[in-house]
């Protein structure tokens, strides 16, 4: 059903949303029972489902207004180009990164963890964490200006 | 040195990894799983060639399908009914304490459907006490509290997305289809389908039959 690797990889999911290895485990081994007792109608879809479940389950363990905030932005507030694409141009010191990790909730640690570790455009994100997708936007545009605001040390390139 | 913030991000997401033990673990949990679906497989086509042997060949295939139907519809009502009635007994915090249904609404908007009243649920707008997030199955759920009248009794009921890939075949009511009913620690859970949205209700008053 899994392999090593995909463990691996939902058990990193798990620490993004937890930033605790022994959440994340926990919240895998749920999840692998739940996909055992109802596996996914097609096998593709699996790593999807799963991190669904994990997702849930998280939610569910979680006092949910406090630790997901809800803020959307209106389609007709989003700037014509904004996306994750926004990201790409931040150049960032690996230490400022670990400071900077801590201090983000868990809806923007997901998003970055779609972005960057699963390559997942804007659409593909607000899909996966089920959210509409103004709410994704009005995120990364946060997220952009916090790690813009962060550190003197970081610094943007020009956008292509 | 610096470096993209994805390549950072990829970084430290890298530094995270499970132990032997632990993916040895899960490992050994899925074979075994996937042994006991391998089993239950076996005995399904056991069962399917005694019959075979029994009933005439056409016969059994008109049968077959809708047992098997049946079946899963029944599993499912029942695994349904422990969760409900499970989270029911637990009773924990509202996080949200609201008669008003359209506060309710405002409430959960993180789940990607509208909450709703059901005309099998009868009233429904004057009996609500609040809700919570849950999740049924794995799937994000509402979960709205309910007094009865004139018992002063509270009941459960749960709102979720109907997801057939999830829950399989239930009963849609607006189809003329009958709310399925299952007993967990002896309180009656009634589940149904009505608009897309899938409803499961404790029943406390209700006798045992």
């Amino acid at each position: 059903m899994f392999n090593a690797e995909q463990l691996q990889q939902l058990f990193r999911y798990g620490c993004a949303l937890t930033r605790d290895e022994s959440q994340a485990h926990d919240l895998l081994q749920d999840a692998v029972e739940s996909c055992l007792r109802q596996p996914p109608t097609s096998p593709s879809a699996l790593m999807s489902y799963t991190r669904t479940i994990i997702r849930n389950r998280f939610i569910d363990n979680t006092r949910h207004q406090q630790r997901f905030p809800q803020d959307t932005l209106d389609d007709e507030q989003i700037a014509i180009d904004m996306d994750v694409r926004m990201l790409e141009d931040i150049i960032i010191e690996q230490a400022e990164l670990d400071n900077l990790w801590v201090l983000l909730d868990p809806l923007e640690r997901e998003i970055l963890f779609l972005w960057a570790v699963e390559e997942y455009s804007t659409t593909e994100i607000a899909s996966q964490m089920g959210m509409p997708r103004g709410t994704i936007l009005s995120r990364i545009y946060r997220l952009r200006k916090r790690l813009q605001e962060h550190g003197k040390d970081l610094s943007t390139g020009s956008r292509q | 040195m610096k470096k993209s913030l994805n390549q950072a991000i990829r970084t430290k997401i890298s530094q995270h990894h499970l132990s032997d033990k632990q993916l040895a673990g899960l490992q050994q949990r899925i074979q075994a799983g996937a042994s006991r679906r391998q089993d239950t497989r076996t005995s399904r086509l056991k069962l399917a060639g005694l019959l075979a042997g029994v009933f005439f060949a056409a016969l059994f295939a008109a049968m077959l399908l809708p047992r098997m139907q049946v079946a899963e519809k029944d599993s499912m009502a029942q695994l349904i009914a422990n969760e409900v009635v499970k989270n029911h007994l637990n009773l924990k915090p509202l996080e949200v304490h609201s008669n008003n249904i359209d506060s309710l609404i405002h409430y959960f908007r993180q789940i990607d459907f509208l909450l709703r009243p059901s005309r099998e649920v009868s009233d429904f707008t004057t009996s609500l006490l609040g809700g919570r997030y849950c999740s049924l199955q794995g799937v994000t759920a509402a979960q709205l509290r309910l007094k009865t009248r004139p018992q002063n009794k509270v009941n459960t009921l749960y709102q979720t997305e109907y997801r057939k890939e999830v829950f399989g075949p239930l009963p849609d009511i607006d189809h003329g289809q009958k709310p399925l009913v299952a007993w967990a620690k002896g309180i009656k859970v009634r589940i149904w389908v009505e608009k897309g949205v899938l409803f499961a209700v404790t029943d406390v008053t209700a006798k045992a039959p």
